[in-house]
């Protein structure tokens, strides 16, 4: 068996938005919407402060409450752990989006214009106009066509960057490993041997598969 | 980037409209063929009882990302309870246009089932959204099923007049006591609502069913109950009494559902439970921005 994490490191993470933006860049999502995304904590107060950037997005829950409620299983899990979304089947009830405690899913009715009615649309937005995804849920897929696309070609995601989603391939930190977590061999597993982490929101029993690393063992 | 919890607004009016709807017309279906059962001609009551279902249905119809696919929904009964929703929907409607048109008691009583389950249903789709802590209580199904059935006994009660000898027949025999026993137990899971999400939700929640809590012990159980008494000890003024009782009831019902999905409806917000140790210094405590307690 296969299920497919993505594990940070928040010692490492400098919340510089470089997975941000890749993923933007890969993903052509549309303005405002970003599936993943890197948040800035600050805790405590003068003089005693701490900061911590830690990146979010769809955690692929092992017991996904989006899948489970959407009336349409447009929303369902891969055999690799990653929940994927069928846009053609999806009716856009925005049910998943509920579901979710991550705020990791969005639905944009109107077509990708970043700077607004009045330009119009740019030239790369007209070229990756992304229609399929129009009126209907959406949320990181973990880039799942260049999964797809290694497991095909015999190369390994996590280790190889033609089979690694793009936020993984551009963290400046080495903040973001992901891999395969049921291999014990790989890469997520090691580091979670190695280190505490904690889950987001652990008490809701996701099984979320977006772990955070805080200090090593 | 805002971190704490923030208020949905995905599902609007139109999806509120469904709960609101629905939620009455199936607590109307429900009470209609119990009131049968105590000897009253409530077989009329089914045709609105549908019809507000319907109208429900076709809100969220309005509210849905891609209309032309909708049949979709069926396509998940193992699992979601929309899809279940639609299909108790389709034996609800069509049972209660016949009991209408047939005047047909038993036909009443099949369609009050289905009017049961459908009710349960709506409870539980908001149970199930795991993402709004205001929904995902367990304390939400008692909530939803108990104030749906208020509301329908509320209509029984507005419209009661319409038929000669019903609203004699509410107050003289058990109808009364069965409304009042319905605000009583909406009352109850109100509280048990609000006691289960105590230290349990965002403080943004908190703080608007706090201020929704005055209007529904004022609107939604005082007024009732006085309205109540009053048309039992007054028999003259039942027929207006009765009517207003019911506007109380079914008011207190709409407004306490579009609180609970329009405005307390705040996401679960970010969370973490430990800040990284940087360089060679100490790990540090966690953040939950926006709840009271830390959980
Ligand atoms: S993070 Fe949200 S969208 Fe992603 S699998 Fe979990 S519940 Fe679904
Ligand atoms: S919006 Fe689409 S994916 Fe989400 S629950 Fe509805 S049908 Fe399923």
């Amino acid at each position: 068996m296969t299920r497919y994490v993505m594990v940070a490191d928040i010692n490492r993470c400098v919340g510089c938005q470089t997975c941000t933006a890749a993923c933007k860049h890969t993903n052509a999502t549309a303005p405002g919407v970003q599936w993943r995304k890197v948040l800035d904590f600050e805790v405590g107060s003068y003089p005693n402060v701490r900061r911590a950037f830690i990146p979010v997005g769809c955690n692929h829950c092992l017991d996904a409450p989006c899948a489970e409620v959407c009336p349409t299983q447009a929303t369902y899990k891969r055999p690799d752990g990653i929940i994927a979304i069928d846009y053609d089947r999806c009716i856009g009830c925005a049910y998943c989006i509920q579901a979710c405690p991550y705020q990791a899913r969005n639905r944009v009715d109107i077509p990708n214009k970043a700077y607004g009615k009045a330009f119009g649309q740019m030239k790369h937005e007209q070229k990756v106009p992304h229609s399929e995804r129009r009126a209907v849920a959406q949320k990181c897929t973990f880039c799942v066509e260049r999964i797809d696309y290694g497991t095909a070609n015999g190369l390994i995601p996590g280790i190889d960057p033609d089979a690694t989603p793009a936020c993984a391939n551009s963290c400046i930190a080495d903040a973001l490993t992901f891999g395969d977590i049921e291999d014990p061999d790989s890469n997520v597993s090691k580091l979670l041997r190695t280190h505490e982490y904690f889950q987001m929101h652990a008490e809701l029993e996701t099984g979320s598969g977006f772990y955070y690393l805080w200090e090593r063992k | 980037m805002m971190l704490a919890p923030t208020l949905q607004k995905r599902w609007d009016w139109r999806a509120a409209g469904n709960f609101i709807c629905g939620g009455s017309g199936s607590g109307l279906m429900i009470m209609a063929a119990l009131l049968s059962l105590l000897g009253l001609h409530a077989s009329g009551y089914a045709l609105p009882a549908s019809a507000l279902v319907a109208t429900g249905l076709g809100l969220v119809w309005l509210e849905i990302g891609r209309p032309l696919r909708s049949m979709n929904v069926f396509r998940n009964p193992r699992r979601s309870w929309m899809t279940r929703e639609g299909l108790v929907a389709t034996v609800l409607l069509p049972l209660g246009a016949l009991a209408f048109l047939s005047e047909s008691t038993p036909l009443l009583i099949l369609g009050a089932v289905a009017a049961a389950l459908f009710l349960y249903a709506q409870a539980r789709i908001l149970h199930m959204a795991k993402g709004i802590p205001a929904w995902r209580t367990d304390a939400i199904n008692p909530l939803i099923v108990s104030t749906g059935l208020t509301e329908g006994m509320g209509l029984v009660l507005i419209f009661a007049g319409l038929v000669q000898g019903n609203v004699a027949a509410l107050f003289s025999g058990y109808g009364w006591i069965l409304a009042l026993a319905l605000v009583f137990l909406r009352g109850a899971a109100w509280i048990n609502y609000r006691y289960s999400l105590a230290n349990n939700a965002p403080e943004a929640t908190l703080q608007v069913l706090d201020r929704a809590h005055g209007v529904i012990a004022l609107l939604g159980v005082a007024a009732p109950i006085v309205l109540l008494f009053l048309g039992k000890s007054y028999p003259a003024y039942q027929l207006p009494l009765a009517a207003a009782a019911g506007f109380f009831m079914v008011l207190c019902g709409w407004f306490c559902k579009y609180q609970i999905i329009l405005r307390a409806a705040y996401s679960q917000g970010y969370a973490i439970s430990h800040t990284p140790a940087r360089g060679g210094g100490k790990p540090g405590p966690g953040l939950k921005p926006g709840w009271r307690l830390p959980q």
